[in-house]
């Protein structure tokens, strides 16, 4: 779960990235957050993985505290998330299971757990058969099966996903997008999707929460990205 | 930290060796130039000191017994010689005969020379004394000279102020041009991890955001750096006896006026000192150079 009440960011250049945002995602819900470049959603994730610190404000991810975290526990709290890019950030000199498993020797695991683990989610995401593979020497929607799967791999109590589609076409997309409704439903994760297709998230019938120029301006539950004004 | 971890952290050091090959090669030649220049200054240094060891040995100081005294009372002066100075390590009485028959030697075949001296000997019992400071050369020649029975005593004290100079301009020399190939080493291999670990900054900041702590991050890569340095050590080491031992010892031992000290005296103690720097540089190097890498 997470929690932000009056979080604003202020750049070391000037720049406003977020003004005020009050917002609350309980365990086991599915959240879009959408709006226009440079409205600050990517600020917004980055204070969540302690990334970016806020200027001011307070919040709450999982069970740390932002505005008071150690330095030493901020693994910790990038372990309770399992974040995924639009650039997927997949290690091109290790093979999949390697990028999928090196997540987990990270945080200690005996190798025969890992092993069992990884593929189990690599079957899960559908990329079994590629364990062995390079990421060069697979597609883009499979790349960011990979990084849905690396994400995944430690149980994470909440998955961030910062434009995961925004490199991909429709079709794959909407894979992956489906992808991450079921994690979201059959193993209960937490799951906060940054997008800007509108398309794709009238697809789905979920929580919509808009920002614009670093405020929310809308937050609806079954709304539809279309009816929004951003 | 675990058997596996250790384990997973030297195979990941040891392929991540394989996949940078181009950058490895340089770090190892890098390390390899920088030990092989300290190495071969260091062959220089050790030579001259067995040089000035050498002349040293031969520098001695020569104590003449006055002539009124027969062989019996010369020979038993040694005590009060040896009390004379402190500086005394090593009286030696040489009996006229003696030194005549050594004069003898020397001249090898002109020996001819000294043929009928042996009854009417010119030269005089004397002491040869050595001392452990050469510094105090002068000192301890008026000291000895004192003794009661010495007629007179030869030192070169000129020669003895020379070796002390060498040897302090040589010392001195000695840690400057370490200091400063220490510091160009460390700056070149700094450099060197720098660009490295720039190429994968990508990489330690996917771990980071993973929730990899720092010391997981950190120790594939010092073991890296660890292996590459032993390795660079190695192929200095084996650089500097081809080329202590090709080309220096064929080359000058013919002029030398003194035997060369062999490499293989020295062996262990480059091979001590090549890899420990080696390891140090190597390991310390790129973990003190990752820290602004792991900033994420
Ligand atoms: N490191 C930074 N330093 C200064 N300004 C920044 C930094 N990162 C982002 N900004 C600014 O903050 C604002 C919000 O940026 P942010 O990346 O959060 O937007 P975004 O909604 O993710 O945009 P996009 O959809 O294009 O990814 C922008 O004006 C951006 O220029
Ligand atoms: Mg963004």
């Amino acid at each position: 779960m997470l929690r932000l009440l009056d979080v604003s960011k202020v750049y070391e250049n000037g720049t406003q990235a977020l003004a005020g945002i009050n917002l609350r995602i309980d365990d086991g819900e599915f959240v879009f957050l959408v709006g226009s470049s440079a409205s600050g959603k990517s600020t917004l994730l980055k204070i969540l993985t302690s990334e970016v610190e806020m200027t001011s404000g307070r919040g709450m991810v999982n069970s740390f505290n932002l505005n008071r975290i150690k330095a030493r526990d901020i693994p910790k709290l990038r372990r309770s998330l399992g974040v995924v890019f639009q650039d997927f950030r997949l290690i091109d000199k290790k093979t999949i299971f390697e990028n999928v498993a090196f997540a987990m020797r990270a945080v200690g695991t005996p190798p025969r757990k890992i092993k069992k683990r990884v593929e189990y989610v690599l079957g899960l995401v559908g990329l079994k058969e590629k364990a062995d593979h390079y990421p060069t020497q697979i597609s883009g929607g499979e790349k960011q099966r990979v990084a849905i799967a690396r994400a995944l791999v430690n149980n994470p109590s909440m998955i961030i996903a910062d434009e995961p589609t925004g490199n991909l076409d429709p079709r794959m997309s909407l894979d992956i997008m489906k992808l991450l409704v079921k994690i979201n439903e059959q193993a209960g994760t937490t799951v906060l999707v940054v997008t800007h297709e509108h398309e794709l998230v009238d697809k789905f019938e979920k929580r919509v929460v808009a920002i614009r120029d670093g405020r929310i301006v809308s937050d609806r539950t079954g709304g539809y990205y279309q009816n929004e004004v951003v | 930290m675990k058997w596996y971890n250790i384990s997973y952290f030297i195979r990941e050091a040891v392929s991540s060796i394989g996949k940078h090959r181009v950058m490895s090669l340089a770090a190892i030649g890098v390390i390899a130039a920088c030990l092989l220049i300290m190495g071969s200054f260091m062959m220089v240094a050790v030579n001259v000191e067995s040089m000035l060891q050498e002349i040293e040995s031969q520098n001695e100081i020569l104590a003449y017994v006055n002539d009124t005294m027969d062989d019996e009372e010369a020979a038993g002066l040694g005590d009060s010689i040896r009390a004379a100075s402190k500086e005394i390590t090593e009286v030696t009485y040489i009996s006229k005969a003696e030194a005549l028959e050594t004069f003898r030697e020397e001249l090898g075949d002109d020996s001819d020379l000294l043929d009928g001296l042996e009854g009417d000997n010119p030269l005089r019992n004397r002491y040869c004394v050595k001392i452990k400071d050469l510094s105090k050369t002068q000192e301890v020649a008026e000291a000895i000279e004192s003794v009661d029975g010495i007629a007179d005593v030869s030192a070169r004290s000129d020669v003895s102020d020379k070796i002390v100079q060498i040897r302090h301009l040589a010392t001195l020399t000695c840690i400057i041009i370490v200091l400063v190939l220490l510091c160009v080493a460390l700056f070149i291999i700094s450099n060197t991890v720098n660009l490295a670990l720039f190429n994968r900054r990508e990489e330690i900041a996917i771990m980071k955001m993973i929730g990899a702590n720092n010391s997981f991050v950190r120790s594939p890569f010092m073991i890296e750096g660890l292996i590459l340095g032993i390795i660079g050590a190695l192929l200095a080491l084996v650089l500097q006896w081809i080329l202590y031992t090709y080309i220096i010892k064929t080359t000058l031992a013919d002029f030398a006026l003194f035997e060369l000290i062999s490499f293989r005296s020295m062996f262990w103690y480059l091979l001590g000192l090549f890899v420990g720097m080696g390891a140090l540089v190597g390991g310390i190097g790129s973990g003190f150079t990752i820290r602004k890498f792991l900033k994420v």
